[in-house]
Parts: structure tokens; sequence; C-alpha cells
């Protein structure tokens, strides 16, 4: 009975937007009560039905398919409620929830706004009919053949996981936001300043997808056992993809509202960042892609979703070819203004994005023309192309905020020098001293300290001048460099040894010696298997390491869960390998330096991003 | 008037000449860093492949993983159900490796001694993943 109350609900809360879209267009209401009780009846019931699905997951309802096939009796309640999301039809739901959630929210705080809502409601109503009529979470199993359910996928029975996807939501569907703000500003064009709340939405879209992506890199890092922060899977450049459009467009609208140029830009990036974020769901769950995100699905499935982002792009920019005009075109960009760097900035971010997105779909697009050959792009690809990119567009970075906007010669010359003198010395000390020595090294460290010592002038300049400081943007770049120091240190200074070893026998790694201790077995409810006590010693200091091997039965998968001891200078981790006799295993040690400092940046960022509209003023 | 014209010529040709710096830059560095991917009978049939990385995939044959005791090297045949090549591996297997599974190796295939040196082993996180050309071989048998 409750499934059936949800998936009438989810059929009701499409019919009810799809009313929204057409009374907005042909009959336009003036009041926006009608827009805002709209939405709120959309979102509830949307809402309900999200509870009817968990309600299902809570009581092991395993007459509906899908809670079959992603839940398990013994599976700790707190998992049961997130198993919702650990499939494909159950994210889509999320997914649904938080895009009428935003839209509620942008219909409550934002005014004359007359088409907005109706095109954010445009792809409401394409994913909502796709779920309802293609990926129903609320099928039934009939008869009912399983009583026990299969399981939720053991690598995703974890804390981040539960809180990945739903973050990483937040951030995709926000930005569903910005292009309704545009396509409202292309149909009725009346001042560039409609288009100023872009920039906000768009910050706060921003937060959530570095957060997202964060967790998930977090995620991979502890939970599948190789020691790797970022692998360039395709599902990972799926999200990359969206966040580098979406940091573009950030930017850009900032250059749009200050200056009123790059009008057509900034709308161009509201449709592409949308469609990034929609790309990025086709790729991740049409099972084009085999990874622990894809569903296995049927691939026409995936193909309706390819389909609904084709024409919210070809529908988004039909519009800005039909309505846009050359207004902000004109502009005389001195190659030391502000302008300048925010076209550097544009230019660099939708190239890196274009990179990502070439070395991700290149090998579907080789294996359609060449006839069924298969290849892969590996990782040496994407780190060769994009770290000198990324580089670049950090140097600009520090010296962009020191620009003014029209300006014609370099202002804060003698700082700019200043800066980029001391953080090469520094950076020679810093990296000759601490770490290896290596070219890249020395360019890393020397960028990150050109932008912490841009920032810290900024942040002095206002307080000196008495002017307005702006908090969020100072600590979101201060956040990248941070992250862009741990990313230096820990790939270019991390140890890893791959060894087999008896009990009590000892090995070196570096100055540090690894001793394998015992073997216990554990046994909980969901999964059994062996952990192991590593004894890592460093000098005077003994740490304890406790890697597992894991054997869900129910859904017959193993999994090893690493032995972490995490710090702020370093993280010693260890991963096990394959037992080799009685009490022998093979193990992999890794020792990461600084590798906690690429989360502890993604996170300011994050927060940083939170802080948009609070710009502090001292006195 | 002219000026601007003249500006105009070098920002598009400037720009023209940077995005193909950029293009050539990434189709050289694709280039080098793409593998293709091969089954047992593509490397045992009469055309010789020789590149330095390539993939094979296939099944994990019955009885064929030879797992050393001392040290991490391993032995095994890689099937795709009608013929079966020996891949060496040296290093951490992945949980998911086991007989009757399917496995990607990457590495090189040295046609002198008929093995295929892996520099990595992956195995899907998906316990039901089978590569493409092995369930298409499986269709065909039943």
């Amino acid at each position: 009975m409750i499934p059936e109350l949800g998936n009438f609900l989810l059929i009701f809360s499409m019919i009810n937007s799809l009313l929204l879209i057409c009374i907005a267009f042909i009959y336009p209401p003036k009041d926006k009560r009608f827009f805002l009780s709209a939405s709120l009846v959309t979102f509830l019931a949307i809402f309900l039905s999200f509870i009817a699905l968990e309600v299902s997951f809570l009581t092991d309802d395993f007459s509906v398919l899908y809670v079959a096939t992603n839940s398990n009796p013994n599976l700790p309640i707190y998992y049961k409620f997130a198993a919702l999301w650990g499939g494909h039809e159950g994210s889509l739901l999320l997914f649904l929830l938080i895009l009428a959630g935003w839209i509620l929210v942008f219909v409550f705080f934002n005014e004359d706004q007359k088409y907005s809502s109706a095109f954010m409601n445009i792809v409401l109503f394409a994913l909502l009919a796709f779920t309802v009529f293609l990926s129903n979470p609320f099928e039934r199993l009939l008869p009912i053949s399983s009583i026990s359910g299969s399981d939720l996928n053991p690598l995703l029975q974890d804390f981040a996981f539960t809180i990945h996807p739903p973050m990483l939501y937040v951030g995709y569907a926000g930005l569903v936001i910005p292009f309704g703000i545009a396509m409202n500003f292309l149909l009725n064009q009346e001042k560039v300043k409609q288009l100023e709340p872009i920039r906000s939405w768009s910050v706060v879209s921003w937060s959530f997808l570095t957060l997202g992506i964060s967790l998930g890199s977090w995620w991979a890092y502890y939970e599948l056992g190789w020691g790797g922060w970022w692998f360039w899977d395709p599902v990972e450049n799926s999200a990359l993809v969206p966040w580098l459009l979406c940091t573009a467009l950030i930017h850009s609208s900032i250059a749009t509202n200050a200056r009123q140029i790059f009008i057509n830009w900034t709308l161009a990036l509201t449709i592409l960042s949308l469609a990034g974020s929609l790309l990025g769901m086709f790729l991740v769950r049409s099972g084009i892609i085999t990874s622990v995100h894809s569903f296995a699905l049927d691939p026409d499935r995936g193909i309706f979703l390819l389909l609904i982002c084709f024409v919210i792009v070809i529908l988004g920019f039909s519009l800005f070819f039909l309505k846009s005009d050359s207004r902000g075109l004109k502009t005389d960009m001195g190659i030391y203004s502000k302008e300048f760097m925010f076209f550097i900035n544009n230019a660099f971010l939708v190239t890196l994005s274009a990179i990502v997105l070439l070395g991700t779909i290149y090998p579907i697009i080789y294996e359609i023309f060449s006839g069924g050959d298969q290849i892969t792009v590996g990782a040496p690809y994407f780190n060769m192309v994009t770290v000198p990119f990324a580089l670049i567009l950090l140097f600009f970075q520090a010296i962009g905020p020191l620009t003014k906007w029209g300006g014609n010669k370099i202002d804060n010359l003698n700082s700019i020098g200043i800066i980029i003198i001391s953080s090469i010395i520094l950076s020679y000390f810093v990296s000759y001293l601490f770490f290896s020595f290596s070219f890249y090294e020395f360019i890393g460290n020397a960028i990150v300290l050109m932008l912490i010592q841009s920032l810290a002038f900024l942040a002095f300049k206002s307080f000196h001048s008495q002017r307005k400081i702006n908090f969020s943007m100072i600590a979101g770049h201060l956040g990248l460099a941070i992250l862009t120091f741990g990313i230096t240190i820990s790939s270019l200074n991390s140890v890893e040894k791959e060894f087999v070893l008896q009990k009590n026998e000892s090995v070196l790694v570096g100055s540090s010696k690894i001793t394998l201790e015992n073997t216990q077995s554990v046994q909980e409810d969901n999964y059994y298997g062996d952990r192991v006590t590593f004894s890592f010693q460093e000098e005077d200091r003994i740490l304890k390491l406790y890697p597992e091997r894991r054997f869900y039965p129910a859904s017959r998968m193993e999994t090893t869960e690493a032995g972490i001891y995490p710090s702020v200078y370093k993280d010693v981790y260890i991963s096990l390998g394959q037992k080799i006799g009685e009490n022998a295993w093979a193990a992999k040690v890794q020792i990461k330096p600084l590798v906690r400092f690429i989360w502890l940046g993604a996170i300011i960022m994050f927060l940083a991003g939170l802080l948009v509209r609070t710009n502090f003023k001292f006195k | 008037m002219r000026t601007k014209r003249r500006n105009r010529v070098i920002f598009v040709s400037s720009l023209i000449a940077s995005l193909s710096v950029a293009f050539t830059f990434i189709v050289l560095a694709m280039n080098e860093n793409v593998d293709f991917y091969y089954t047992p009978s593509d490397l045992t049939g009469s055309k010789i492949i020789n590149k330095d990385s390539l993939r094979i995939g296939g099944l994990v044959q019955e009885d064929s993983i030879n797992i050393s005791k001392d040290s991490l090297e391993t032995n095994f045949l890689v099937t795709d159900l009608e013929n079966s090549i020996e891949v060496y591996y040296e290093g951490i297997l992945p949980n998911l490796f086991k007989e009757n599974s399917g496995v990607i190796a990457r590495g090189f295939y040295d046609y002198s001694d008929g093995i295929f040196y892996a520099k990595e082993i992956l195995a899907k996180h998906d316990e039901n993943y089978i590569p493409k050309e092995v369930k298409k071989a499986l269709v065909n048998d039943s």
C-alpha cells in the first residue's frame, strides 16, 4: 500500500510540475504566490514519496524490487536508511527531491523572475517522467522470490558514502537555478541586473559540488584500499567537469555584475554547466562505464537520460542564439586589466573541462567509430595535460585579485614583483630543506606561496584602507592554495612498498620498521573476515595499524579495509593483499605526507562558498 | 579604426595559434597514454601486436592460479573460453581476483616466451562483472 501511495505522489508531482510550466508560459501569473504554492506542492509530493520509499526500506518490504536489490535484513538501521540512494532508481528520487527543494528555495527568495521557475520545472519534469516511466523505484517484485533481499554493495556501507551522494546532488541540482535565471533573461530581456543572482546561486552550488567531490575522494582513499585520492575514473571526471564549468560561471558572472561584460558568455556557461551535470549523470548511470557508481542499467534508459540532456542543451542554445544580442561583446580589455584576468580564468577553466571530458568520452567515441575496438585513456594522460594548465591558471589566480578593472598599466606592480620573487626564493628553500627537491615540487610550492602572499596582501590592503573585505573570496582561494599544497607534497613525496610478511617478521620502509604481529578473525552481522595487527616503528614512536579483509556473504563480495594512522603531517596506510599460508600476508604500505591538506583545503573552500553573501568591513 | 581591426586580427590569430598548440599537445598526450584492449584470442592469433602497453581481458581459468609462498609473484591463465594466455604478475592482487571471475591485465605480451607480463591487474568492483568479449563467447556457447 505504501509503495503505491509513493508512486501515486510521484506521478502527481509530475503532473503538477507540467501544469506549472503550461500556466507559466500560456498565462503568466503576475503573482509570485502562484509559483510559490505550486513549487511547494510539488516539493511536498516528492518529499512524501521519498518518505514512502524510506518506510519500505526500514520495514524490509522486499516485495518492492528496488528494496530487494539494495537492502538486507541484517543491514544496520542507519545503512538501511541510506541504502535508498545506493542504487539507480532511489538516487534519482533523492535527486528529484533536492531539485524540487532548490526550486522552492529559489521561488521563495526571488521576486520578479517570471519564467525562471518554469524553465527549472522543465528539467524537473523531464527527470520526473524518466523516473516514473523508466526507473520507477516503487516497482513491485511479484511473486516474492527472495525473502532476504540481496545487499547494499559492501563498498557503500560506509559513513562517507551515505553523505557523499546527497551533497553532490545538492551541487548538481543547484545548477538548474542559474540556468533558469539565464533563460528568463533571454526571454524577457529587461536589464542586465536580472542576471545578478546567478553569482550567489552558482557559488552555493559550487560549494556543495566541492564538498561532494571531496567526500567521494576521501571515501575512495580509505575505502577502496588503494591509498589514492583521485583516480581519473570516468565517474570522478564527470563530476569534475561541471565543477570546472561552475567555477568558470562564478567568475564570469562576477565580471558581468561588475562591468556588464561577458554577458553572453555567462549565459552560455549556465547552459553548459547544467548540461555538464546532466551528462555526468548519464555517464555515471548509463552503465556505459563500469565502476562502483554504475548500476548496470540497460542502455535504453541511459540513452533517455542523454536525450534529456540534449533537449535541454538545444532548448537553451536555440533561445540563446535567437535572443541574445551583441551586448557586452565590445570590451576593450587592456592586457593588465582585471577583465583580462577574468578572460584568462574562463579560457583556462573551460579548456580544462574540455580536456577532462575528451579523455573521459574518447574511449566511447573510439569504440563507436572503430567498430568495437576498446581502449582506455590512462591516468598519465590526465596528469600530463591538466597539470600544466592548472599551474598556469593558479599563477594567474595569484595575480588576478591584485589587478584593477579597466586598468591600462599594472596596478600594484611593485607588490606583484616582490610576491613573485620572494615566492621563488622561499620555495627554493622550502623544497630543498623539507622535501625531496624536484622541478614540479619547486614550481608547485612557489605557486602556493604566491597565492598565499597575494591573498595576505589583499586582506592587509582592505584592512588598511578600511574597505570591505571579500572574505568569501579570500577564504575560497586560500582553500585552493592549501589543497594545491597537499597535492604537490603528497604526490611527490609519498613512499610505498609491497611485501610478504610472516608472523613477527619485519620489513624496513625508509627509516621505519613494519612488523606483522598477529592475525585475528572478526565476525559481524553483515560480514566476517581477518584483522591483522601491524606495528609501525619510527624512531621512538610505535603505532599500531589494523587493516582487515572482509567477506560480505549476502553479496558474496570481498573487500579490503585499509589500516590508516592519520595525522596532520603524514598518513601511514597499510592495505592487505592476498593471504599466503596460515600466518603470512601480502601487504602494501604507503607513507603519505600532508595528504590531509587536500581535504582540509576542500572543506575550507566549501565553507568559504557558503559565506558568499557576507562581506566584512573592518572597523 | 585600423588599429582596432589590427588588434582583432592579432587577437584572433593568437587565439587560433594557442588553441592549435594546446590541441596538438592534447592529441600527443592522448596517443601516448591510450591502452588498447585485446582478448587472448587476439594475441594468440596470427596478427602480431607490438605495443609496449596494452590490456587483455577475460576470465581467470580454473585451477590455473599459482601464487608464490614467499614473494608477490603470481602466474595464472586468462581465457576467453577459446584461447588462453599465461600471465605473470608481481604485486598485490585485487580483492575480487579469483577463479572464473573477470579480470583485466595491463602490461605487454612477449611473443618469444608467450607470457603476458602484467604491470597492473584490475578486477572489477562488481561481483557480476564479466568482460564484454567473454559475455559474447558465453552467449555463443550456450
